[in-house]
């Protein structure tokens, strides 16, 4: 596919990266040099240096042969004038990322008369078919998190009917466990094991070591089974400290306190303050600094049972949630937007709770490039894809054994799913056309498997 | 920096070359020249052992390979493929030593085409058919094609790709991939090399002579099959052939990508380096002409013929030649030397500065003097309407320094060594641009062997420094460099 | 005797419903569509029915949401056939009327509705649209009543 990314800041460029190994062509249209200079350096792509919502620029960067178009430039406004004018200049598929949830959506148009048929205008008439809000679906996955009693949210495939989550080794009765010794619930999975940052093949008499991770693929009605192992039962967070008043923070704040959890924010600067506080009810606006230690304990943080920090400057975040964790909240949560920065907080013992750049480059893998119609994720990063597959009729690999059906090496075939059947791992089952198919691959390879479910 | 990641491509790199050496094997098999066949024999199954050991044996983890490892790789590479394509030239006792046949080579990749053969009508003709294909194969970049061949890489292969190709300009990527825009570039390259191919033997050529002539004037080389080199044709069409497609081989090969594959042809023809290109060649062909005939009393079809071809041939940093300009009067020389420092477009075949380059330099020099009478103005570096980013125009005027320094530096040591002035600065001048003639001496009809072995080292540096221009090898001369692993 | 005009349609209107007799008219107008020289512009609008105890302009959004669902899989079913549809979502009081005054606004030449098979107190009953439409269209109108044993 030919697809055109507009705005290379930290989202565009997190995207291009995945879709480059995915095997696409990408061209990336930035207005800063500077951020040019980043991209070229890190990433073999074309980049075109100009505004994107321009009919010059799009032209240059032949628009006209898009399947795709992108527009994840900081700039909402900027966002939507270029899908707008990519779709009315021939691109197939348009994706904004709006942050600002008043633009989200559909609204009834007035009309003259009282009681006239009221036309719905659509994102799609604004020309954009896929709106992506980093911000609110961190909100939503910070909400999914602090409600049930997993550190970290669940992905689902087949309609819900197979979940995989990932597990950190945290209690001390599973370190220095040998992997083979964990008794899992059957069925499952282990689809990656994740030792000092990196995805790793474990050996036969691989040790667990404090800070490891395990993606596990298990029937959703045995996931609660196997989070006994690795999870000691939080309670459901009852009061909530918010640090920073960004976007992410007001949507989680709002969306918390409407289900009756006593919230508070903390933010600096007395501008936003009186702005949060407008904007919000029944939920506690503090101007502070977030990083002072008085102050956190003066407002109570250590008797909160969860504390998220989603500041805009992540750095921050970190060093408060650092210190929320030394005040003993139970729960403490980062937002950050640069992936680079999961492992650092992962560390230093904290969970984060949700990187807004890589559920944007989720909602694209799922939502654009695969139609939306099956799940797809990505673990670790950007490392390895979770994908479902239909198995279609005419399939290559329709009617055959897993393990005769070709798949590239690296990939793994999580689980099969025949009329709402499980098998996890198939091993070697027959895949019937209708199957649904989960598979763990590489991004490298997942052109070479879309090919053999078609 | 990982050694081992060099040096597992670089074996690929060297095997590479070892296979390239079948067709010469073939051609010296089929004419059965014995000492050929086995020189060939030898340094291909040398270099394919070789590199497949470095390439199949030393194995690494991370495929991509970092900015520094690129640079490295390709400098390395340049000078590694020069070794081995030095062998067949010493195996089979063509030349005296091994530093004659590394500069014979050294001279073919980088497509300067200078040459140490003192006679040429001589040699084996499978050895003349290798020394072209270096040529043909450094012209559109070995690395380049290393590039296109192989499935890997990524971002590394754009800095290869970056490392070695000539013009540097970053932002005229032609498609996403940089593996893309080299399969475009090799395509182009192919074609060309088909059709002047085709028309040579429609021009009467032998097989022979139109192999030779193609493979040597598509990657804008020089290297001749005869003492005479083009002039031994005496064909009027055969120069018309070559001045065609030495003129074309000096224009941007992406703008060719533009005007076949994507049907703008406004890219090629608004383009203004390519505008100032033509200007500047028939400008200089025009007062070369007016020249002969005015101070050396040539007919005017003679001053036509040989004036043009000649100056084309040196501008392009081609190098053939169909009269002794050496013979010429000053101000056509003067000119010609003037040539071999532009050179032709970037992204060309062909070396030495390039006309885009002394295009922002010109403009640079009319900044600051306007910036002298009035220093708050801000004044944007323009070319064709769109404005050259800062960061370039430090670059090329840093790699004009280099350039002039370089040439200095150069001209110092071999007067030193002994030679008079016309000929060591033309012959640095010249293997700096990758021309080959020079004046002097070292002109048309003459040859380098006469240079003392210590020059030919510098000259040897000059031909590579000049072929990557010059930041790709000069940078592994900074202590620096070595110094953060 | 009258003189026998050539039956042809350049603008077909399709309002649907999220029925499964949505599928059937849609590639139905497709046909037309398609066994003329170009094609057909074909509209499928959908109209959400407001109670009368809401406003008009209040915006339920699970009822959109479940329009655009409608809406996206009647395109995906012309990008099958070949032709393109444009697609339109209105709200209003009543659905009969709407159609109606969307079928003059874009002055189509033909309304083509589906319908499924219905009993209402054991009688075959069309609804209320379907007989408003037929009295009311500036048009031609096709009903496309789908096989029972397909339903």
């Amino acid at each position: 596919m030919y697809i055109i990314i507009a705005g290379g800041g930290i989202i565009g460029s997190h995207i291009a990266s995945l879709l480059v190994q995915e095997g696409h062509e990408v061209t990336v249209l930035e207005q800063s040099e500077t951020a040019l200079k980043n991209l070229q350096g890190q990433l073999d792509i074309k980049t075109i240096r100009g505004n994107s919502a321009t009919p010059k620029t799009l032209k240059e960067a032949e628009i006209e042969r898009a399947d795709l178009v992108l527009a994840v430039t900081n700039n909402d406004e900027t966002n939507m004038i270029t899908c707008f004018m990519a779709k009315e200049m021939g691109a197939v598929t348009t994706a904004a990322r709006i942050r600002n949830v008043d633009y989200s959506g559909y609204f009834v148009a007035p009309s003259k008369t009282p009681n006239s048929p009221r036309k719905i205008v659509r994102p799609k008439s604004l020309g954009i078919d896929v709106f992506i809000n980093p911000e609110l679906e961190a909100a939503t996955e910070i909400m999914e998190i602090l409600s049930g009693f997993y550190s970290t949210p669940v992905e689902n495939f087949a309609n819900g009917l197979v979940q995989i989550r990932e597990f950190k080794i945290e209690s001390e009765s599973l370190v220095g466990k040998k992997l083979t010794s964990l008794t899992l619930p059957q069925p499952s999975m282990i689809v990656a094991v994740i030792h000092q940052g990196e995805i790793i093949e474990p050996e036969k008499d691989f040790v667990l070591s404090e800070g490891d991770s395990l993606h596990i693929a298990v029937p959703a009605y045995n996931m609660d089974e196997l989070g006994k192992i690795f999870i000691q039962k939080k309670r459901t967070a009852k009061r909530v400290v918010i640090f920073g008043g960004s976007r992410v923070g007001v949507l989680t704040a709002s969306e918390l306190q409407k289900r009756g959890v006593k919230v508070k924010i903390i933010e600096q600067d007395p501008i936003r303050c009186d702005e949060l506080a407008a904007q919000l009810e029944n939920v506690d606006i503090l101007q502070g600094d977030g990083t002072d230690r008085t102050f956190l304990t003066e407002q109570g943080v250590s008797s909160a049972d969860a504390f998220v920090a989603t500041s805009e400057n992540e750095e921050i975040n970190i060093l408060s949630a650092l210190l929320a964790k030394t005040l003993d909240v139970p729960r403490v949560m980062v937002v950050v937007n640069k992936p680079g920065y999961i492992p650092l907080a992962e560390a230093i013992g904290i969970d984060v709770a949700a990187v807004p750049t890589i559920l944007a480059a989720n909602k694209i893998i799922r939502f654009v490039l695969r139609g939306g119609v099956i799940s797809a994720s990505l673990i670790e990063a950007q490392k390895l894809e979770a994908i479902e597959f239909v198995t279609g009729a005419q399939a290559v690999i329709a009617n055959k054994k897993v393990t005769e059906s070709g798949f590239p090496k690296e990939t793994k075939v999580v689980a099969i799913v025949h009329n709402e059947t499980i098998f996890i791992p198939p091993e070697d089952k027959i895949i019937k056309p209708g199957d649904h198919v989960v598979i763990v691959t590489p991004p490298e390879s997942v052109q070479t498997i879309e090919k053999l479910f078609k | 920096m990982r050694i081992k990641a060099i040096l597992h491509y670089l074996g690929l790199i060297i095997a590479i070359i070892g296979v390239s050496m079948i067709i010469p094997l073939l051609w010296s098999l089929f004419l059965k020249e014995s000492p050929a066949v086995s020189a060939f024999a030898i340094s291909m199954a040398l270099a394919i052992v070789i590199g497949m050991i470095l390439w199949r044996f030393i194995k690494v983890k991370e495929k991509n390979i970092s900015r520094r490892e690129a640079v490295t790789l390709v400098a390395v590479g340049w000078i590694s493929i020069s070794l081995f394509g030095a062998l067949p030239y010493t195996l089979c006792g063509a030349m005296p030593n091994f530093l004659d046949a590394f500069f014979e080579a050294v001279s073919g990749f980088t497509t300067t085409g200078a040459t140490v053969f003192t006679n040429i009508d001589i040699q084996y003709k499978g050895l003349l058919i290798w020394r072209s294909l270096t040529q043909w194969l450094g012209g559109m970049g070995i690395i380049m094609l290393f590039v296109a061949l192989l499935p890997l890489l990524g971002i590394g292969a754009a800095r290869l790709a970056e490392a070695e190709w000539t013009g540097g300009k970053q932002d005229e990527r032609l498609t996403s991939r940089m593996r893309d825009t080299a399969k475009v570039l090799w395509a182009i390259y192919m074609v060309m090399t088909i059709l002047e191919f085709i028309l040579l033997k429609i021009a009467g050529l032998s097989n022979f002579d139109s192999t030779m002539v193609t493979l040597s004037t598509i990657p804008s080389g020089g290297f001749a099959a005869y003492n005479l080199s083009i002039a031994a044709y005496n064909s009027l069409l055969v120069e018309g052939i070559v001045l065609f497609f030495m003129i074309a081989t000096g224009v941007n090969f992406g703008l060719y990508y533009f005007l076949l594959w994507k049907k703008q042809p406004g890219k090629l023809f608004k383009n203004p380096e390519f505008k100032f290109y033509l200007l500047l060649l028939f400008g200089a062909a025009l007062l070369i002409n007016l020249d002969l005939i005015i101070n050396m009393g040539a007919s005017i079809g003679e001053a036509i013929r040989y004036g043009s071809f000649n100056t084309a041939a040196i501008m392009t940093t081609t190098g053939f030649c169909t009269a002794d300009f050496n013979t010429w009067p000053p101000l056509s020389k003067a000119i010609l030397l003037f040539l071999m420092v532009t050179g032709a477009s970037a992204g060309s075949t062909s070396g030495a500065l390039k006309v885009v380059r002394v295009l922002v330099l010109a403009k640079y020099a009319y900044r600051q003097i306007k910036n002298a009478f009035n220093p708050s103005a801000v004044i944007p570096l323009k070319l064709g309407g769109n404005i050259v980013p800062e960061g370039i125009v430090n670059k090329t005027v840093g790699m004009a320094i280099i350039y002039f320094s370089v040439a200095v530096t150069g001209f110092l040591i071999m007067s030193g060594l002994g030679l008079d002035t016309v000929t060591a600065l033309s012959a640095i001048v010249s293997t700096l641009g990758n021309v080959g003639p020079g004046l002097g001496a070292v002109g048309p009809l003459e040859n380098y062997a006469s240079i003392p072995a210590l020059g030919k080292g510098v000259l040897i540096f000059c031909m590579i420094a000049g072929r990557l221009e010059f930041f790709t090898i000069l940078i592994l001369f900074l202590p620096t460099f070595w110094r953060w692993k | 005797m009258v003189e026998k005009e050539e039956i042809e349609f350049s603008k077909i209107l399709v309002p649907v419903a999220g029925t499964t007799a949505d599928e059937g008219a849609i590639e139905l107008a497709c046909k037309l569509s398609r066994s003329k020289k170009d094609l057909c512009e074909i509209y499928a609008i959908h109209v959400i029915p407001v109670e009368r105890s809401l406003p008009l302009d209040a915006e339920d959004s699970t009822k959109m949401d479940a329009a655009e669902n409608i809406l996206s899989n009647i395109e995906s079913i012309g990008q099958k056939q070949g032709c393109p549809i444009e697609t339109e979502m209105m709200q209003a009081r009543d659905i009969g009327p709407t159609i109606i005054e969307e079928a003059k606004k874009r002055a189509v030449d033909l309304i083509l509705m589906g319908i499924s098979y219905k009993q209402h107190f054991g009688l075959f009953c069309l609804g209320d649209v379907i007989p408003y439409v037929l009295e009311n269209a500036p048009c031609r109108v096709l009903i496309d009543h789908q096989l029972q044993s397909k339903l």
